[in-house]
C-alpha cells in the first residue's frame, strides 16, 4: 500500500542538535507552506502517516523511537533528517550512539544536510507519496 | 483526596524537544513535579576530546541548532588569548552583528512556539514569517540558514561588504514595524494576559539562590547580563554598550515581555555596527597557531543566558571540554515553580523559560545502576519561597 495524497506528519527528536528540528518547523511556516500539499503537523505519531525523525538516536531514547514507530498506522513512511540521523555525522562513534536511525528502524526516505534545508525536506516528504515499494 | 500522575513526554504535544515531566496531581493542581532528562544525550564533550581546535570549533557550534554563533563566540573567547592572535575590531563586528541577529531570530522563533502552545495558530504563523527575513540575512551573509559558522580562529570565513550591510539594515526595516506589532499583540490580547500573569512566578531571592541566567533571571529583577558586566568581542566599545532590559514581575508574563523588548535592544546594536563596520576592509587569511598554556574558558551571553565554556589543550588538540548551557541553569526550577499550578498551565509555563533541551543534556542523576528523576525536594532543600 501507498500514501496517495495529504499525509500528516509526526515528528521525533532522537538525540539532535535543533537545527533540524528547526527546519522541519520551518516547513509549516507561512513561505514554505506544506500544508498547499494536504500535510498537517500532527503531535501524536498514532494520527500520522509520516514520520520525520532527527538526531542519532541515543540510548535512553532507543525505546521510545520504537514505540513511536509501532504506533504509526500502515502504511507507514520514515524519513530520516540531517546528517546525524543518516550516519551519526559529528557524533559518530559517540558512547550514546545506538543509531543511526536505519539501525533501529526501517528508514525509507534520507534527507542529507547539517541541517537540510526546508526546500530539500519538502521534496524528502514528497518522495514517500506514491512509492511503489510495499512492506 | 486521590493524588494521581499525570506523565508528560518524552515525546508530547506540547513538548518540541524531548523532556519527560512526572506531575502529581490533585484533582487538576500540581502537588509534586519531577523531570527527568538524558533523550537527547550525544556525549558533544567526548567526541571533542583530540580534535585539532579547527575542528573542535565545528563540533561546539553544532552543540545547539539555535545559538550556534553564541558557542562558537564562547569557544573563541577561550581559545583566541591562548594562541596569541590579534584579532582585527572588523572581525569583532561582523561576530557581533551575527550574534545579536541570532538573539533576534532566536526570541521570534520562542515567541510563535509559545503562541503555538496557547492554540494562537496565526500569532505562530506571524511570528515565524518575521523569523525568515531574519534567517534570509544569515543565508545572504554566512551561506547558512541555521548552522551559520562564519568564524575561524583569529578571523573570519568573508568580510561582509557594503551589499551585506546595505541588504542586513534594508530586511531589518521591513521586519521592524511587524516586530512591534506583534508585541502590541503579545501584551494587549486578552487570552495571553489571563494566562501569563501571575503564573509561574520565581522571586528574585529564588533566581539569585538558583543562578538563573538570561531573560529568566532579568525578568525577577536580577539585573545580570554577561555583555554587560563582563564584555567580551565586540561588546566592550563605547558605542556598543549593552543596555539590559530588567522587569521585577518574575512571571511568566515578564518573560514574555523581556523577550520582545529585547529584540528592539538587538536592532539597535546590529544597526549601530553596521554603521561603524568598515565595508571595503578585508578580513587577514587564516594562520596556523599554536596555542600555549593548558586550559582557558570563555563565557558569553547566548539569547538564552550565560554560556560557558571550559577548554583544556594538550599539543593543539582538545584534551577536555566542558559545556555549560543556560537551559540547565533555568530548567531546575521547574521543580518548583510548578507546584500548586493548574495542570493546563504548564505548556504556558514551560516555554516561558524558553528551554533549549537539546543543547543542555549534560547531566543525569543515576544511583544504584538506575537513572532518578529531578524532584524539588532535592533540589531546593525544603527552601520557602514567597
Ligand atoms: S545533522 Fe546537524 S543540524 Fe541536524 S541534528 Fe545533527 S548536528 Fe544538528
Amino acid at each position: 500500500m501507498s500514501i496517495k495524497k495529504s499525509p500528516w506528519i509526526s515528528f521525533f527528536n532522537a538525540g539532535g542538535c535543533n537545527g533540524c528540528t528547526l527546519e522541519c518547523f520551518a516547513c509549516f511556516n507561512p513561505r514554505y507552506d506544506v500544508t498547499r500539499f494536504g500535510m498537517e503537523l500532527k503531535a501524536s505519531a498514532k494520527h500520522a502517516d509520516i514520520l520525520l525523525v532527527t538526531g542519532i538516536v541515543n540510548n535512553h531514547n532507543k525505546k521510545r523511537l520504537l514505540n513511536i514507530y509501532e504506533q504509526l498506522p500502515e502504511p507507514k513512511r520514515v524519513v530520516a533528517i540531517g546528517a546525524c540521523a543518516i550516519t551519526g555525522g559529528l557524533y559518530k562513534g559517540s558512547y550514546s550512539q545506538a543509531g543511526p536511525v536505519d539501525k533501529v528502524i526501517p528508514v525509507d526516505v534520507y534527507v542529507a544536510g547539517c541541517p537540510p534545508r526546508p526546500e530539500s525536506i519538502i521534496d524528502g516528504i514528497r518522495k514517500c507519496l506514491n512509492d511503489k515499494r510495499s512492506r | 483526596m486521590h493524588e494521581k500522575i499525570f506523565p508528560i513526554g518524552p515525546q508530547h504535544p506540547s513538548l518540541k524537544e524531548p523532556i519527560f515531566l512526572k506531575l502529581h496531581v490533585d484533582g487538576s493542581y500540581i502537588t509534586k513535579a519531577e523531570f527527568n532528562l538524558g533523550y537527547t544525550h550525544r556525549g558533544v564533550e567526548k567526541c571533542a576530546e583530540g580534535y585539532l581546535l579547527d575542528t573542535a570549533l565545528h563540533a561546539v557550534q553544532r552543540t545547539c541548532g539555535i545559538c550556534s554563533q553564541c558557542h562558537s563566540m564562547a569557544f573563541l573567547n577561550a581559545v583566541e588569548p591562548m594562541t596569541g592572535v590579534q584579532v582585527p575590531e572588523k572581525v569583532y563586528l561582523q561576530r557581533l552583528i551575527t550574534a545579536e541577529l541570532e538573539r533576534i531570530h532566536s526570541h521570534l522563533l520562542w515567541g510563535g512556539v509559545m503562541a503555538h502552545e496557547i492554540g494562537l495558530e496565526t500569532l505562530f504563523m506571524y511570528y515565524w514569517r518575521e523569523r525568515e527575513h531574519i534567517l534570509d540575512i544569515f543565508d545572504e551573509l554566512t551561506g547558512n540558514r541555521v548552522h551559520h559558522s562564519p568564524d575561524l580562529i583569529g578571523t573570519a570565513k568573508r568580510s561582509f561588504n557594503k551589499e551585506n550591510l546595505q541588504m542586513v539594515l534594508e530586511k531589518l526595516d521591513l521586519v521592524e514595524p511587524e516586530i512591534k506589532e506583534l508585541r502590541n499583540v503579545m501584551e494587549n490580547h486578552d487570552v495571553i494576559t489571563s494566562r501569563f500573569k501571575k503564573h509561574g512566578n520565581i522571586p528574585k531571592k529564588m533566581a539569585e539562590d538558583l543562578d538563573l541566567v538570561g531573560p529568566t533571571a532579568r525578568a525577577s529583577g536580577v539585573n545580570y547580563d554577561v555583555r554587560q558586566n563582563a564584555p567580551y568581542m565586540a561588546y566592550g566599545i563605547k558605542e556598543l554598550k549593552v543596555k539590559p532590559v530588567i522587569r521585577s514581575e518574575g512571571d511568566s508574563w515578564g518573560r514574555t515581555m523581556i523577550r520582545c523588548d529585547e529584540i528592539f535592544e538587538s536592532m539597535r546594536l546590529v544597526r549601530k555596527a553596521c554603521e561603524m563596520i568598515d565595508p571595503n576592509e578585508e578580513v587577514p587569511k587564516k594562520k596556523n597557531l599554536i596555542a600555549k598554556g593548558d586550559f582557558s574558558r570563555g563565557r558569553t551571553e547566548a539569547p538564552r543566558g550565560e554560556n560557558f565554556h571550559f577548554v583544556a589543550i594538550e599539543n593543539n588538540r582538545i584534551k577536555r571540554l566542558k559545556l555549560r548551557t543556560p537551559t540547565l541553569a533555568n530548567v531546575i526550577s521547574y521543580a518548583r515553580i510548578m507546584e500548586g499550578e493548574d495542570i493546563t498551565d504548564v505548556p504556558v509555563i514551560v516555554m516561558s523559560l524558553d528551554p533549549c533541551i537539546s543543547c543542555m543534556e549534560r547531566v543525569a542523576v543515576i544511583r544504584n545502576g538506575k537513572q532518578e528523576n529531578w524532584t524539588s525536594h532535592e533540589l531546593f532543600e525544603g527552601k520557602k519561597y514567597d
